[in-house]
């Protein structure tokens, strides 16, 4: 900046400097963690600075969780969540701020309460939901006596049937269906001056027109911090992968392969837990997910996008 | 809400339908089917149900451990949001001076996001064991002086502490994301003004910031009730005599490891309202105070 | 610092009342009907509890725990404890930790003046559910039929640490000379505890709805005691007032039936 500040700057460097160390230390031992053997790492003390093993347990790890195809499969996984979640909050949060009608609070609350119950709490019906994604529908048919309608005029049984374990989809689609984006775009739409909306509607911009030429190109910051958030919360998925999935060898996911790693005392009465490998592969793990928040803080931070804002 | 501009169209239904579409067959769906069984009695492994009424929530009212899961949760909650939120605010403004270095620091804050929770779970039970973590060290002075299995206080503070952790990143990027889309022009106005930097964060950065202080706030809060259950499940479980028996924890290990679903359902519905109420003063009470431009 | 006695994870329970003889529940732990009690409160059960507190005060015994900062097995590799109770399948974990000292595996010890009867089985189990269709239950006799196969008994014994599931299957293995080569000498020693007496009433193991959440009643209330929240005589009382309201809740969720 334009001043000189020497004491508040070496305050600021004071204050980040300890805000870091706070920060690193968990994940420092983590690592470490990772390159010792399983001895070292289960006998007390613990070791504060790496040891030689890192590349050995890597190797190991690498082979025993068959990480290749699952890398690809989470890629793929966080990609389309990424690209589905940005273009429906996005659009969804449009619509409720910039639209008028009756009942928009309502919807906006309906979506937002998504928030307020999380996947552990409802994981039963939600997976038998994925076992037919069009459950819902054929119940409410049922119901309401469309189903005995068409049957009765048509011939034709109403079995509607949309099998989403082992797809994709069946990954993708749930974890689209959270109300995070869209609050995250509401409050940024909401800061919007009302003189830029009418001088947009002076010109004769229809909303379509509106959203894509002034909407996107201010929100360009918001939209990169989103995508970074939703891509590693896609990608560190864990409960759902674990259940819509059965056909590991072509649909798993890497985080999910990790838990084969550590073993739950809980449900299986122990066995070793092979915490060296453990965190080795979760190393490998975090490579990519930290390689993109990397890339795409250099979208969400000034300098790049508007060095002349 | 702000007064809106365009008139309702199917331009409006057709973007709105394929969220709603999505939330009703994944979110609603299922949960109307996991609250139906808050009023029945029901058979773990299908055989059918009994209908109860409200038999679920008086039992899980009157018993005073479900208070002390309460009671722990909102502590959790509070803490770990102040705790997290004030750390990113902070971290956030100073990095935001972009002094020599700045660039390091802000990497450095932001990738331990994308850090997957069983790593965290580990690392934590190594800071926090008493045997052989950096706690260990108090102990070497004064021995048995932490000890979770053994204060509760500890073991909450150890939660509060990794849940806070594993939301600081979360919220830097976004305070980070708000203070770079502040119009350079503008604060370069308010330095030719004559005030300083310590004045332009308090009367230029921070009001700038709210509406991305108060989606931070509701996320934070909703958050730290609904997605405490991999902290608690790898440092404490619950433990010691309850102290930690997070509301989620609770509802999960009832109902997924002790197979009372019909219980488990009947705390949902506490939770839910229970959030749903707080994210209601919030947006009453907040949200009325934040003024956009 | 000198070894201490034991390590004490908290699981003293189920084990301890078999090997002992005396009930944890009513009805023949729970096999004669859903109208169960427990009675933990009331048996040697009661006495164990409160020795091992003294033992602790003592300094005889540390409770070790993943939120203590290590389980009981890590105690006793470190050398910290010089004995400590668990599953036979930590007698795989423990040669492949390879402790620098010699140790050995016995069968779970039992008070003076009482008698020996066998323990039971623990751990994960498999489920064949009703209600399929018979080409599903053919597959499902396949494949049990499978795991009984001697190739198959070996490779899951000496993969897990657990042991054989048939009588076969351990004499296959004893007529190899399994268990007289090393990392499996004396593994068999859980055979020789399961099959220590005939099963008896009280000894065929515990039949109780719920019992994820009885022994979550008896971990929260037994951690309270030892914390000196509590004497254990209140804390095991309160286990299992709380844990008979688990039972009550269970019998009326299946009211009408009975076990086969």
């Amino acid at each position: 900046m334009i001043e000189r500040t020497p004491l508040l700057n070496i305050a600021t460097h004071v204050i980040l400097v300890f805000g870091l160390i706070v920060i690193l230390v968990p994940i420092w031992l983590a690592f470490v963690a990772a390159t010792h053997t399983l001895q070292t790492v289960n006998t007390a003390p613990v070791e504060y600075w790496p040891g030689d093993q890192l590349w050995v347990n890597l190797a190991a790890a690498w082979v025993q969780s068959d990480f290749g195809p699952k890398f690809l499969n989470s890629l793929f996984v966080a990609t389309g969540v990424v690209i589905g979640k940005v273009t429906l909050a996005c659009i969804t949060a449009f619509a409720l701020v910039f639209f008028n009608f009756r009942g928009r609070m309502l919807i906006f609350w309906m979506i937002f309460i998504t928030l307020m119950l999380p996947l552990e709490v409802r994981i039963v019906p939600t997976y038998a939901v994925a076992a037919n994604a069009l459950t819902p529908f054929q119940t409410i048919m049922d119901w309401t006596g469309i189903s005995w309608l068409i049957t009765t005029l048509s011939g034709v049984e109403v079995a509607l049937e949309w099998n989403l374990l082992n797809s994709y989809t069946g990954l993708i689609l749930p974890l689209v269906a959270t109300a995070t984006g869209t609050f995250l775009y509401r409050q940024f739409f909401l800061t919007i001056p009302d003189e830029l909306v009418e001088a947009a509607r002076m010109d004769g911009a229809g909303p379509l027109r509106f959203l894509w030429d002034v909407l996107i190109p201010l929100s360009k910051t918001n939209i990169a911090a989103l995508a970074t958030i939703m891509f590693v919360y896609a990608w560190n998925q864990y409960l759902w992968p674990l259940l819509v999935v059965t056909d590991r060898a072509n649909y798993g996911m890497v985080v999910v392969q990790l838990s084969d790693l550590i073993p739950d005392q809980l449900t299986t009465g122990g066995g070793t837990p092979t915490w060296h490998l453990a965190m080795a592969a979760t190393l490998a793990v975090m490579l990519p997910p930290i390689l993109i928040v990397i890339l795409m803080q250099r979208w969400f931070v000034r300098g790049l996008i508007n060095t002349d804002k | 809400m702000r007064r809106a501009y365009f008139k309702f169209s199917w331009i409006a239904a057709a973007l709105l339908a394929p969220q709603l579409i999505i939330i009703f067959v994944f979110f609603y769906w299922p949960s109307a089917q996991a609250l139906y069984w808050a009023f029945t009695l029901e058979q773990p492994w299908g055989g059918g149900n009994t209908w109860v009424g409200f038999e679920n929530f008086r039992t899980v009212l009157a018993d005073p451990y479900y208070w002390g899961s309460v009671r722990v949760s909102v502590i959790y909650a509070l803490a770990t949001t102040v705790l997290a939120m004030g750390m990113a605010l902070t971290l956030a403004i100073f990095v935001d001076r972009q002094l020599a270095g700045y660039k390091a620091y802000r990497v450095a804050i932001i990738w331990p996001y994308a850090v997957a929770a069983p790593a965290a779970g580990l690392a934590f039970q190594f800071v926090f064991n008493p045997g052989a973590g950096i706690f260990s060290y108090i102990n070497s002075v004064a021995p048995g002086w932490w000890d979770l299995s053994k204060y509760p206080w500890q073991a909450v503070t150890a939660i509060v502490i990794a849940g806070a952790w594993k939301q600081v990143a979360y919220s830097f990027i976004f305070f980070l994301a708000a203070l770079q889309s502040i119009p350079r022009s503008l604060t370069e106005a308010a330095a030719m003004d004559g005030a300083r930097p310590l004045r332009r964060m308090v009367d230029l950065q921070l009001p700038l910031l709210t509406p991305t202080f108060f989606f931070l706030l509701v996320i934070n809060i909703t958050d730290s009730f609904t997605d405490s259950f991999g902290i608690v499940d790898t440092l404490t479980g619950g433990g010691p005599f309850r102290a930690t028996d997070l509301m989620v924890y609770k509802i999960y290990v009832d109902g997924f490891r002790g197979f009372d679903y019909s219980g488990a359902a009947a705390q949902s519905i506490i939770l839910m309202l229970l959030v749903m109420a707080l994210t209601f003063v919030q947006f009453r009470y907040v949200e009325r105070r934040v003024h956009y431009t | 610092m000198q070894p201490r006695l034991f390590a004490v994870d908290l699981g003293h329970l189920e084990q301890f009342s078999v090997v002992h003889n005396v009930p944890v529940a009513s009805n023949n732990n729970g096999y004669d009907g859903l109208d169960s009690q427990l009675l933990f409160n009331t048996t040697l059960h009661v006495q164990h509890m409160e020795n091992i507190q003294r033992w602790i005060t003592d300094g005889y015994a540390l409770v070790r725990t993943p939120a203590a900062g290590k389980q009981a097995r890590d105690s006793f590799i470190e050398g910290e404890c010089a004995i400590f109770f668990s599953s036979i399948a930590d007698h795989n974990t423990i040669h492949k930790l390879t402790p620098a000292f010699a140790w050995d595996v016995q069968m779970i010890p039992t008070y003076e003046g009482t008698e020996r009867h066998n323990t039971v089985v623990g751990g994960a189990s498999l489920w064949v559910l009703s209600g399929k269709t018979d080409e599903e239950y053919k597959a499902a006799a396949a494949y049990l039929a499978f795991l009984a196969t001697p190739e198959s008994e070996e490779f899951w014994v000496s993969n897990t640490g657990y042991i054989p599931v048939t009588k076969t299957g351990y004499d296959a293995l004893l007529a190899k000379g399994f268990y007289t080569k090393q990392p499996y000498v004396n593994r068999d020693i859980a055979l020789k505890s399961l099959t220590y007496t005939e099963p008896g009433p009280l000894t065929r193991g515990i039949r109780l709805g719920s019992f994820i959440q009885i022994r979550a009643e008896w971990l929260a209330e037994v951690e309270a005691a030892l914390a000196g929240q509590k004497t254990m005589q209140e804390a095991l009382d309160t286990a299992v007032a709380r844990g008979n309201d688990h039972l009550a809740r269970f019998a009326k969720t299946y009211a009408g039936k009975s076990f086969p």
